[in-house]
């Protein structure tokens, strides 16, 4: 067994600083789990469900299977990070007023990612939705209604820019 | 969690090279060594490549040369890959799984891991693209079709890393096609083929076949090359190209398919690639993904 | 493109207090949605109880074998390793972790660690340590020697004689007894048989027949693949008394069970459920509690069992895989005179839901049709493979895609047109099921009449929203068109075995808690009672609180399975309500001086008929609590089931087929479902189109792959392929509300019927597209490339 906690990884969760001590094998979800970030899951563990998924320096990736040691100087985003002063940012409003969460867990990976694909592209077409969710797993709810939350949440967004956490 | 007793995270590509040995796994994006254990037999520690300056994707000398630290979604964008050979490498990079693993993973490591069933070795070997290995002894090129040698198995010493995959600029007017087939839209390759072909006053005058997860490495289909040259490129030319690619594969049978169907498919991958490139089928839309 | 396409307007409720629904038929958002979205550590695996342990499984590498001799002293000796377990640790009680009421119609056929493993993933011994890692790595020092025994992986190989038997007969069953028990045929592995008659005489329906046709259909198994994996928190407080925090559907029959097995008396239990990562009936069991709680009670520390990936795959619980024929005897017109089903279930290594899951394949189908004369065999047989147990649908999948494959198959022989020969057979309102006794009629009396049947009106606006009647573009070069349609009905509880309901109380401000033993498992059950609430006391969502569920506050339920959250607990809670409506009204009358049958509740107020009156809840309320009328407004309401009304549905989908590659892809789909009514459209549109997203991936894509030793050969996401968005059709979903009498607000059920449909409906669009039946689950490429050519070589291409 390797003795637990020999890298020290400094790193920006949600706006809030962290110094941890890790095994260096562990992996960023395991790392934010450990320190009571717990919007994203573990589902698959392999990186096939994107359910871990969060925003690193801009970039959204599976937690899973990132290591720790990746986030050493970074700015992690997750779920919880989009909130602003107990609002809901618009993609999770939208998802919210629209059905698109049932039993939830895959939900705060679904809003990370389409929180990326807005980033990118404030006006995607349907397609360009799916593209993106295409690695996201949902088990509850046949994905009609997440589709619609992102393209909902990209209407309300054009017509009242926030520029969001994270966002240059 | 990596059952790992150190990890490094060399700055400079010297202190890279004295870190590798045997035991000492590199790790770019990890997509592969996270998920896949064959990775990790015997490893006792990692290197991640993370803060080499290898991010480099640009052309030098004819050779669009793409660093270690590339990411499948850098390349799946760049225009400089798009423009080669009707972007038959960018539409690879574009269905190495989802956004968020493409954000991650890179196209060098895509190599390194040596899969049958990778997404980009087929375009590259259409490509002619070659390795640039460095190790303490200095940097070796090797041509991919070389590095090959297994699955997950590669010409690659314990000591050495790859620095870049370089894709020699195809002449103008070289077409390219890419086909792939999975069990879902968002799924590993059952099969996959990428072609490039040359015409020169209605004649095949280049042309590589490539067929992926037919075989324990990406498999160019010689047979299948050398039928095409100096034929026009027609419906009767390919097919016959993509008899020739089920006459070489040698698939197994796994969770995925049987061998038979794999044998099949590499027949009907092979074509469709074929027909795109030879202006027969419109090319596929997989870069809307990118 | 994407449509829903919302419901007509709700009409009013029939003598009702006249006044159109408010909450109830809005299509609201969920009220626990904003935790959902913002990422709040709602979950169980999001609890940490201070000084927890983390508990690990150790599970069997052979698929039969006994546990000659088990030595856990280098385990023991590992730093910080607190507990290890085996069969000589635990109570050695026989029970079944079905979650069922009691007495379970199941064998008790399970140890909670038994010496004699009979399956790849069966339990040897559990560990608890002081992290995840130790535990893990302490699984790796017991010493376990095996010996192994013969095993058996077809069901109908394990009925023959000489097969290895599994299972001994059990003579511990409460309701059973001494007698052979449940276990129908231990000597032939068969954990449960049932045969029926229904109708007239069969043999002379068949001899009366023009066309006799059968077929024999045969479905994988499929794993349920709730993102949360099973998860139990377990303490033993200071009271001594165990608390059990689990991801479950059924915290009451767990709390019942677990006694049985712990000989814990129920009063020293109380497990809880928090937010429910999806259930979809893997969760209908006991699974991990025992082994969480016999690791605390050793430990005297808080102990979590959290299952992985690769154990939700290798050691939970799965749909049973099923062999059905079919025959039936019909009319040149289309007639259907006899209707014949046998089907054998693959119960795996336990047969909890054997009995059941088996019955339903035909219980749950065959009267969707009337016939003169029905026969139904089932057998539910013991094999080493995975135990399959509780999954949507709940045996009717595997029946409808059997049922409505064989109905096309019988259009086909006839000549007719699939629609119509559905049309002429299928039940109506007013009819009696045809299947299905009451079984407290002494003599053979139907269980229930169908009062509601919005069935027509399905078939009719899915076939116009599908365009049925137009000719499709079929394709004539690689790619190739079809259409096909399936319908099917569900129930909406378990006829005579329900209870559920809730306890609602006023607060100072005139607000409501609802607690409530129904557990929302992701369904949204949570909203859809609140709803029911709201309206019954005329007030808006947000006045409403929930609770649920936890054995010590919440009133007892039966739990969320069976299509009866909506229907039985709604029904309950309609009832507490209406009781909770009458004490406010009563102190209003006091307060006010007006007669109790001029005040009503709307707006949040109390009012009067002529307008006097408007008094504001939270004065009523203050009044209670702390004015001169002193009582706790509050009431409990419950409901059972006494017949399980059925929704219906019928589907209709257009796919593409590669025939070289055999690839389906779906293209469009359309779902027509009569719920009854939609107390949140939004809430059921969103059952419909996930449970079609199930039943798609069961029609081409899910199943568990086991090599010839029984181990699973996909057990994670990599090769188990569940659907992403990418593979949905365009989807149209229709809300058709024919509201059922005895139904909350006149609702019945949607959250399993419409996964029924696709796997049929996809086969029988494949035999339009190409004249190619593909009578096994999943639809995969290869098996529409051998049906290709066996049916003489794929199409050849037409003229562009
Ligand atoms: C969910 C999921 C879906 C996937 N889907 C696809 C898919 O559709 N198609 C596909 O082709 N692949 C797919 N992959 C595989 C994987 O993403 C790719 O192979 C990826 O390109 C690997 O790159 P990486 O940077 O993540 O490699 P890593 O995991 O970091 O490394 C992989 C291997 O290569 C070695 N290595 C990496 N870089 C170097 C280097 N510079 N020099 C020497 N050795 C090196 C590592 O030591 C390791 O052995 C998928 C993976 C996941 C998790």
């Amino acid at each position: 067994m390797p003795d637990g906690s020999t890298l020290p990884v400094r790193c920006t969760v949600n706006g809030r600083e962290y110094h941890w001590r890790l095994a260096p094998g562990t992996t960023l979800l395991e790392a934010l789990r450990a320190a009571q970030v717990r919007g994203p899951k573990l589902v698959c563990g392999t990186g096939d469900c994107c359910a871990c998924g969060v925003i690193l320096d801009g970039r959204s990736v599976n937690a899973c299977c990132t290591l720790a040691g990746k986030a050493d100087g970074a700015t992690v985003l997750t779920a919880e990070g989009l909130l602003e002063a107990g609002r809901l940012h618009p993609v999770q409003a939208a998802f919210a007023e629209t059905g698109a969460a049932q039993c939830g867990f895959c939900t705060p990976g679904f809003v990370i990612r389409a929180y990326a694909l807005l980033q990118e592209d404030p006006d995607p077409d349907e397609a360009a939705v799916r593209a993106a969710l295409g690695g996201n797993i949902c088990r509850c709810t046949g994905y009609v209604k997440p589709v619609e939350a992102v393209l909902e949440a990209a209407r309300r967004m054009r017509s009242a820019p926030a520029p969001g956490p994270g966002a240059p | 969690m990596l059952s790992v007793d150190a990890y490094h995270r060399p700055r400079s590509l010297e202190q890279a090279l004295a870190l590798l040995a045997p035991e000492r796994a590199v790790v770019a994006g990890g997509t592969d060594l996270l998920v896949n254990p064959r990775y990790m037999a015997g490893v006792r520690e990692v290197v991640d490549l993370g803060s080499l300056p290898l991010a480099f994707l640009e052309v030098r000398a004819g050779q669009v040369r793409i660093g270690a630290n590339v990411t499948m979604a850098a390349v799946a964008r760049s225009p400089l890959v798009r423009g080669l050979a009707d972007a038959i490498l960018s539409r690879g990079a574009a269905v190495c799984g989802s956004p968020n693993i493409r954000n991650m993973a890179t196209l060098v490591g895509n190599v390194a891991a040596a899969l049958p069933s990778a997404d980009t070795p087929p375009p590259l070997l259409a490509l002619d693209a070659w390795v640039l290995l460095r190790g303490p002894a200095g940097a070796r090129r090797v041509a991919l079709q070389d590095f090959f040698l297994g699955p997950a198995r590669a010409d690659r010493r314990p000591d050495e890393l790859i620095e870049c995959v370089e894709v020699p600029v195809p002449p103008p007017g070289t077409a390219g096609g890419f086909y792939k087939v999975g069990r879902t839209a968002d799924d590993i390759a059952t099969v996959n083929a990428a072609c490039v072909l040359r015409v020169e006053e209605g004649r095949i005058v280049a042309a590589r076949v490539v067929v992926g997860a037919v075989a324990p490495v990406p498999l160019r289909v010689a047979d299948a090359e050398a039928a095409l040259l100096g034929r026009a490129p027609d419906e009767a030319a390919v097919v016959e190209a993509g008899r020739l690619a089920v006459a070489a594969a040698q698939p197994i049978s796994d969770q995925r398919a049987s061998a038979e169907h794999r044998r099949h498919l590499a027949g009907v991958c092979a074509t469709r690639a074929l027909r795109q490139a030879a202006g027969l089928a419109p090319h596929g839309a997989e870069l809307a993904h990118a | 493109m994407i449509t829903t396409t919302a419901p007509r307007p709700a009409p009013t409720e029939p003598g009702g207090p006249g006044s159109a629904l408010r909450v109830v038929g809005a299509p609201l958002p969920r009220v626990d949605g904003r935790a959902l979205v913002a990422g709040a550590p709602v979950y169980t695996v999001d609890l940490d109880l201070p000084d927890m342990l983390h508990g690990k499984i150790l599970h069997s590498p052979l698929a039969h074998a006994r546990v000659a001799a088990i030595d856990v002293t280098r385990a023991l000796a590992l730093p910080g390793v607190r507990a290890v377990l085996t069969h000589r640790d635990v109570p050695p009680t026989r029970h079944a972790t079905a979650g069922v009421p009691f007495p379970e119609l199941s064998p008790y056929d399970t140890r909670l660690l038994d010496p004699h493993l009979r399956y790849v993933g069966d339990w040897v011994a559990l560990v608890a340590a002081e992290t995840e890692a130790l535990a893990e790595a302490a699984l790796a020092l017991i010493d376990v020697a095996y010996e192994e025994l013969p095993a058996v992986f077809d069901p109908v190989a394990a009925m023959a004689e000489g097969a290895p038997q599994l299972h001994d007969p059990d003579t511990t069953h409460p309701r059973f007894g001494a007698t052979p028990g449940p276990v129908y045929d231990a000597r032939h592995n068969v954990a449960a048989h049932e045969e029926i008659w229904r109708g007239g005489d069969f043999a002379a329906a068949i001899a009366r027949a023009d066309r006799v046709v059968e077929g024999t259909y045969r479905t994988q198994r499929v794993a349920h693949c709730a993102l949360e994996p099973h998860v139990s928190i377990a303490q033993v407080d200071g009271y001594d008394r165990l608390n059990i925090w689990s991801s479950t559907q059924v915290p009451f029959h767990t709390r019942r069970q677990l006694a049985r097995v712990l000989g814990w008396p129920v009063s020293r239990i109380r497990v809880i459920k928090l937010r429910v990562g999806g259930g979809f009936g893997g969760k209908q069991e006991m699974l991990l509690e025992p082994a969480a709680a016999a690791l605390a009670i050793a430990t005297r520390r808080p102990v979590r069992l959290l299952h992985t990936r690769q154990e939700e795959f290798n050691a939970s619980r799965f749909r049973h895989p099923m062999t059905i024929r079919m025959r039936s005897g019909v009319t040149q017109d289309g007639t259907l005179l006899a209707l014949e089903m046998h089907a054998v279930a693959d119960t795996g290594a336990y047969g909890g839901h054997g009995l059941t899951v088996a019955q339903a394949a035909g219980h749950k189908t065959l009267c969707l049709y009337r016939a003169q004369a029905y026969h139904f065999v089932a057998d539910a047989v013991y094999t080493n493979a995975p135990v399959s147990g509780a999954m949507r649908g709940y045996g009717a999948p595997q029946g409808y895609f059997a049922l409505e494959s064989h109905m096309d198959e019988v259009a086909a022989a006839l000549g007719l047109d699939p629609l119509a020969l559905r049309r002429r057979n299928h039940v109506r309102r007013g009819d009696d099921d045809p299947i299905n006794l009451d079984p407290t009629a002494p003599e053979p009396r139907s269980a229930r009449r169908f009062r509601s049947c919005g069935l027509p009106e399905c078939l009719e606006r899915g076939a116009a929203a599908i365009g049925w009647e137009r000719p499709l573009e079929r394709g004539r070069g690689v790619v190739r068109r079809g259409r096909g349609l399936a319908i099917a009905m569900q129930g909406s509880g378990v006829a005579g075995s329900e209870l559920g309901g809730a306890s609602i109380k006023m607060n100072d401000d005139g607000s409501f808690n609802v607690m409530t033993g129904a557990t929302d498992i992701g369904q949204g059950s949570d909203t859809v009672l609140a709803q029911i609430a709201a309206e019954t006391l005329g007030v808006g969502l947000d006045r409403i609180v929930m609770h649920s569920s936890d054995t010590d506050i919440d009133i007892f339920d039966y739990g969320s399975y069976a299509s009866s959250t909506t229907f039985v607990s709604g029904t309950g809670v309609r009832r507490a309500a209406a009781a909770v409506r009458d004490q406010v009204l009563r102190v209003a009358a006091a307060m006010t001086g007006q007669p109790l049958a001029e005040l009503d509740l709307a707006g949040g107020c109390v009012r009067s008929r002529d307008g006097t009156v408007d008094l504001p809840l939270a004065e009523v309320a203050l009044e209670t609590l702390y004015g001169t009328r002193r009582q706790q407004v509050m009431a409990s309401g419950h409901a059972s089931c006494h017949d399980s009304p059925p929704p219906f549905h019928a589907q209709f989908v257009e796919i593409a087929v590669d025939c070289e590659t055999g690839q389906i892809r779906v293209e469009r789909m359309v779902n027509a479902i009569d719920l009854g009514r939609a107390v949140n459209p939004r809430l059921a549109s969103g059952q419909v189109e996930g449970a079609v997203a199930m039943g798609l991936g069961y029609a081409l894509s899910e199943e568990v792959l086991l090599d010839d030793r029984g181990r699973v050969r996909n057990p994670g996401f990599v090769d188990y392929k569940v659907l992403s968005c990418l593979d949905m059709p365009e989807m149209t979903t229709i809300l058709v509300e024919d509201p059922e009498p005895t139904g909350p607000y006149g609702a019945k059920s949607c959250g399993e019927v419409p996964i029924n449909t696709p796997a049929p409906a996809v086969a029988n669009a494949l035999y339009d597209a190409l004249g190619i039946r593909v009578r096994s689950l999943p639809i995969t490429p290869e098996k529409v490339l051998a049906a290709l050519r066996a049916a003489g070589g794929p199409p050849v291409p037409g003229p562009a």
